[in-house]
Parts: C-alpha cells; structure tokens; sequence
C-alpha cells in the first residue's frame, strides 16, 4: 500500500477531470497550480469557473491584471459561474472602472451565473441571451438597466443603491422567464412594482421600509412568496392568486386593521408561516367570511415583547379564519405568567373538522400555556398526533413552579381520549435538566386504541424519557412501532445496548409491537 | 398503510467488475448511475451481468456502498447524508480516490463525482505549490528559470 502512495495518480486524470477539480477552488488558487508541474501548466485555462472572491489585496493593479489575463486566456467552451467580490472589510466597496467590462465581457462569452459585489455604479443597459442567474450587489444607475435577459432565471439583488427612484418598474418586460426574485435590504426605491407572468418565487426584506409610495405585484404564476419588511408605510396592490405558500414576517408599528388588510392579499395560500405583532382586527363568529380558506398549514409566532393574551387571541383568530387548518405550530415567546388568556367562545371549525397535528414550540408550562393546551385538547377533536409539549427547557429548570411535569397527569387522559394515530415525545433536550416526572404507577391508564406509531427523536435516555416511553408502551394496546432516532455525539455503542435491553424488558400492551432503535 | 410504503418489487441486477468480480444490486441502487440506467435501456436479458468495463472489483464494491447508501430514501436527514458523505470520502486513500474519480466520471454518478472532485479540492485548497506537490508526489519538471517565468506571468496569483 505504502509504495502505491508515492505515484503521482492525480496528474494523470484526463484535463476534463482535473479543472473540474479546480472549478471547485477560487480562481487564484486555480492559477497557483500552473506552478506545480509542466503537466498542469495550463490546465486552470479550461477552468469553467471564474471565482474572483477571495483576495486581499483587490485594488493592487496585481488585481486587476490578473482578471484580464485569466479572462483573455480562459477558454472554457462554458463559463459556468462568474463571481467578483470587491467588499472589504472595512464596509467600503471598492470601485473598480474595470468591473463592468469584466461583466460585460463573461456575458458576450454566455456565461451562465453571475454573481457580483462591487462598489461601481453602471447604468449602461445589460444584455445577455444565455445567463440564468444574476446576483449584484451594487448601485444601479439608470431606468434600464436589466435590459434584456431571455432565460435568466433567477434575480438576487442584495444590499443595491437604487438611484433611480422607478427602475425596477421597467426591467419585467426583459425577463420573460424570471423564476426567483430576491430583493434584500435595498435602498433608493420609491415606488415597486412587479409584474411578471413567470414568476414563481418573491422574497422581499429590509427593503419596504424605506419606501412610501405603491408596492404593486401583478404575478399570476407566484407559488411563494417571503416578506420580512415593515409595511405601514406602504400601498399594496397584489394579486397573486396562485400563492401557495407564505413566509409573512411583519416587524414595526402596525395595526390590527391594517394587518388584517395585509394578510388579505395571500388569501389563496395553503402554508403560512406568520410572524407579526398583532392580532388581527376581524371579525370572529359563526357568520363570518374566512380570510384564509385554502390554509392547511401553519406555523404562527409572535414577538417577545407582546403580552401572551394579544398572542393567544392571534393564534385562536388565525384558526378561526382557517376552517380547513390540517397542521399548526405555535411558539411561545413571550411570559406573562399567571394572566389568565381569553380563550374563544366559538371553537374553530378547523378543530372538529380538519386539524390533525399540533407542535408547539416552547412550552413551558406556564398557567397559560397549559389553559391553552388544555382548550386544544378539549376541542380540536379530531387530532392524530399528539402535541410534543412535554418539552422542557433551561428556564425551568430553575423555577419548579413551570415545570410541565406536574401537568403530565392530565395532559394524558386528555390524549388518551383522542384518536391519535402518532406520538412524538420530545422530552429531555437538554442535558443540563432532568424534570422530575409523577411515578409511572401514579399516572392514569389509557388504552390509545388507535395509536400506533411513537416516534421519538432523543438527545439521550434520560429517566423522564423512560417514563413516558414505558407508560406508552404499558398501555397502547394497539401500538405497531415505537422508533427511537438517537441525537447526539454523547451516545456511544453502550447506551444503545443498554436502552435495547431496557427496551426489551418494558412489558408492552400490544402484542405486536416492534421497537426501531436507530443511532446519531 | 404498512402495505403501501414497502418498496415496489425492485428488480435486481448483477454488475460485472473489469477483473471478472459480480455484484448482486437492485435497480434502483445502479441506476443512479446514468451509464448503467443508459445500458439497462438497450438490455434485452435483464439477468445477463452488466459489464463495468474500466472498473475494479474493489472500487466497484464502492461505488455500490456509496449508492446503496444514497437509494434509500428513509430516515436519513440531508445532515447525517452528509456526514456519512464526508466519512465515507475521508477513509479512502489518494491511490482509491483516483480510481472512485475515474469510476464515478465513467459511470456517470453525479453525487459521487461532487464528493470526490469536492474531496481532491479540499487537499489543495490552503497549501502552497510545494505542499500540493508533496502530498499528490507530484514532480517537479520545471527548470528553476521556467517557474520564475510562471510566477512572473500571474504574479497576483502567488501573493500571500
């Protein structure tokens, strides 16, 4: 073997083979190999990659030179990607006169990704026919910059000095085959509009904030669309009628009223993630039109600094107003501790009809996390998965007073009563707490006739993990699996033995049931 | 439900090795391999063996643990992939990642030919001309005034 390791292998992999391998390392680098033998003097030429990112010194004429040559001697028959970075450290971009000649020069040789940050404004239209990735991060001058780009499919701009207050309002016509849109903390816009009947994906962030005028979307074919920007300040006219999918984090000042109007815009999505700082101002009762009549999925949280009740009535609305709600998260943020929340008169139609699964993220155990919990498990009927609040953190820990664990004994008749189909404990994520849970023998029985797959994804085997694990197992009569995902770099060969056999000990209710141990 | 989510008959194969070694796999694990997927098409006996012409019996055995592992589509997270990835690539020798390139290259495994290539870049990232050269045993077949010529042509390219 010893003797193998002295040949000289790599340098007899065909050319196509070796600039693959260099496409992978910056384009200094890749030049830096022209020194190692005769053999690779000119392998870096056929490179398809032009990565310009990593440097030091960028304004050393060094530099600039460099990037000449190595653009006049590449001879891919494809650039694949070009990429110049001219940030430094500093938050100063450089300006470099030669940038844009060096864009311009990749995009006459059909390159396909570009992507640039530079200091350098230009306002001179940019044409390409094959390119189908733009990312800038630069000013933009002019109305037209974006002039024509047949296929490009995906548009980032990041960080742009915008310096014309409406030029995105014109580029859509050169993009008929924009996928992606990203626009991320820009600056300089007055008015937004995008139209584009191509369109599949929009994110816009820090950006809306700065703006006050009207944001227009005209995209028929929009299936996502992420918004994580201020809006108060703003008009909209959207319409987006195939949204699929929403990521809405609203920021700032807003009110009820105006949320209520905002969140209208996305009423065909089926998934929504929502981060905002109010409750909605809508109605809520057995006449009213749901705002959101397609949602299946979502995942609600709410600022820290809200009081628990405006985030509890928030959730509560948003379940209201989605009556075909399959799935929802909730997170808690916020501690208001011994209020008591206003729970809803008029259940959500979603919990006796359609809603299967709840997660909820971080619960602690508070008097009214566990009204809420309590209010979800009397009504939302129909649930398969037990909800995983028998989660615990740090905070805890150190106050017993919100310890989940004095809430276990209920928390189980009420799910024994459910038709669950799935359990999910996620117990002892931290190492640091081991929550003291009632006896295994003081815990009421329930049969979970219908339960049949837990699935438990554990840091480790901790006691309390035992507890519920053998309580599930003592009673569910009718359990098919148990699957127990171990996490963690702490567990060693051992403990999978040991909890094995553990395991294997528990006297279990079904018959049939088989037990899945899996490691990290 | 159970009866569902069991996989689909899978159909097996048997891939020869250029040194005459066989390999039982299902269908779905050599077909990640583009040339073979293109082969099975033409293949009138699915149960005559696939010769792997340029390939190995030991590199072979490789490069159906690397699709063997990437044809489940169970559990595993993209993170733990990964991992085992980045296991699986760092326990070869340079001598193995030759021949796992030009195997992956031939047979047209995409995934196999990312983590390899990415795997080779890795080892030359960082060093320096003579450290490359030391690790790969690479020689030097410059004349002291050829390699001064080089550096002097990119000079950009040799700052530190």
């Amino acid at each position: 073997m010893a003797e193998t390791e002295e040949v000289d292998r790599i340098s007899n992999l065909p050319d196509a083979l070796l600039s693959e391998i260099l496409s992978l390392l910056s384009t200094k680098e890749a030049v830096a190999t022209s020194i190692l033998s005769k053999r690779w003097e000119y392998i870096w030429t056929e490179v398809p990659v032009l990565d310009f990112s990593y440097s030091k010194d960028k304004l050393s004429s060094n530099f600039t030179t460099f990037v000449n040559r190595v653009l006049i001697l590449n001879d891919a028959p494809v650039i694949r990607l070009f990429r110049l970075n001219l940030y430094q450290e500093d938050d100063e971009e450089i300006e470099d006169m030669h940038v844009w000649s060096w864009i311009r020069n990749t995009m006459r040789r059909d390159v396909l990704e570009i992507d640039v940050i530079c200091g350098t404004p230009e306002a001179r239209g940019l044409v390409s026919e094959k390119l189908k990735v733009l990312k800038l991060r630069c000013p933009l001058k002019g109305s037209r910059l974006l002039y024509s780009f047949p296929i490009l499919s995906i548009l980032h701009l990041e960080f742009c000095y915008i310096e014309d207050h409406d030029s995105m309002n014109n580029i859509w016509s050169g993009l008929p085959c924009l996928n992606e849109f990203l626009l991320y903390h820009c600056h300089g816009l007055q008015n937004l509009r995008i139209q584009s009947s191509s369109l599949k994906r929009l994110t816009v962030a820090g950006t809306l904030f700065r703006m006050e005028g009207l944001v227009i979307i005209e995209a028929p074919s929009l299936e996502y669309i992420s918004i994580e920007d201020q809006v108060y300040c703003c008009e909209f006219d959207i319409n987006i009628p195939s949204l699929v999918e929403a990521d809405i984090d609203i920021c700032g000042m807003i009110d009820g009223i105006s949320a209520a109007e905002f969140l209208k815009h996305f009423h065909s999505m089926k998934t929504l993630n929502l981060m905002i700082p109010t409750p909605l101002a809508v109605m809520v009762d057995a006449q009213m039109q749901p705002l959101f009549p397609e949602l299946t999925c979502l995942d609600v949280r709410t600022m820290c600094y809200l009081s628990q009740n405006l985030h509890i009535i928030l959730l509560f609305q948003m379940c209201q107003h989605a009556p075909n709600l399959v799935s929802l998260k909730y997170k808690i943020e916020s501690r208001t501790m011994e209020e008591s929340p206003s729970l809803p008169n008029v259940v959500p139609k979603c919990f006796s009809s359609t809603l299967k699964a709840i997660d909820v993220d971080n619960f602690r155990g508070t008097f009214a996390d566990n009204a809420v919990i309590e209010y979800i498990l009397q009504h939302a009927i129909v649930l398969k998965c037990a909800p995983n609040i028998v989660s615990f953190d740090y905070f805890s820990s150190k106050d017993g007073k919100y310890g989940t664990n004095v809430r276990l004994g209920d928390y189980l008749p009420h799910l024994g009563q459910l038709n669950l189909e799935e359990f999910l404990p996620h117990l002892a994520n931290l190492e640091e707490y081991q929550p003291q849970l009632p006896a295994h023998s003081t815990l009421p029985k329930c049969m979970f006739p219908t339960l049949e797959v837990v699935n438990a994804s554990l840091l480790d085997v901790a006691d309390t993990d035992k507890i519920l694990l053998e309580y599930l197992l003592n009673n569910a009569v009718n359990l098919k699996v148990v699957r127990i995902k171990l996490k963690g770099s702490n567990v060693v060969e051992n403990t999978m033995d040991a909890i094995i056999g553990w395991l294997n000990e528990v006297p279990r209710a079904s018959s049939e049931c088989k037990l899945v141990v899996s490691p990290p | 439900m159970a009866s569902t989510s069991t996989s689909t008959l899978s159909r097996k194969l048997i891939l020869k090795s250029s040194d005459g070694e066989k390999f039982e796999v299902d269908e779905n694990v050599a077909m990640q391999s583009q040339t073979i997927k293109h082969m099975i098409e033409d293949l009138d006996d699915i149960n005559s063996p696939i010769p792997v012409s340029i390939v190995t019996g030991t590199i072979l055995s490789k490069v159906i643990e690397y699709c063997k592992k990437h044809a489940t589509e169970d559990s595993d997270s993209d993170e733990q992939l990964k991992q085992w990835d980045k296991e699986y690539a760092n326990n070869m020798d340079l001598n193995t990642l030759y021949y796992l390139l030009l195997a992956a290259n031939y047979m047209e495994i995409k995934g196999l030919l990312e983590l390899i290539t990415q795997c080779v870049a890795d080892m030359i990232k960082g060093k320096s001309p003579e450290e490359i050269r030391a690790h790969f045993n690479i020689k030097n077949d410059f004349t002291p005034q050829e390699e001064a010529n080089i550096r002097n042509e990119n000079p950009w390219a040799f700052e530190n």
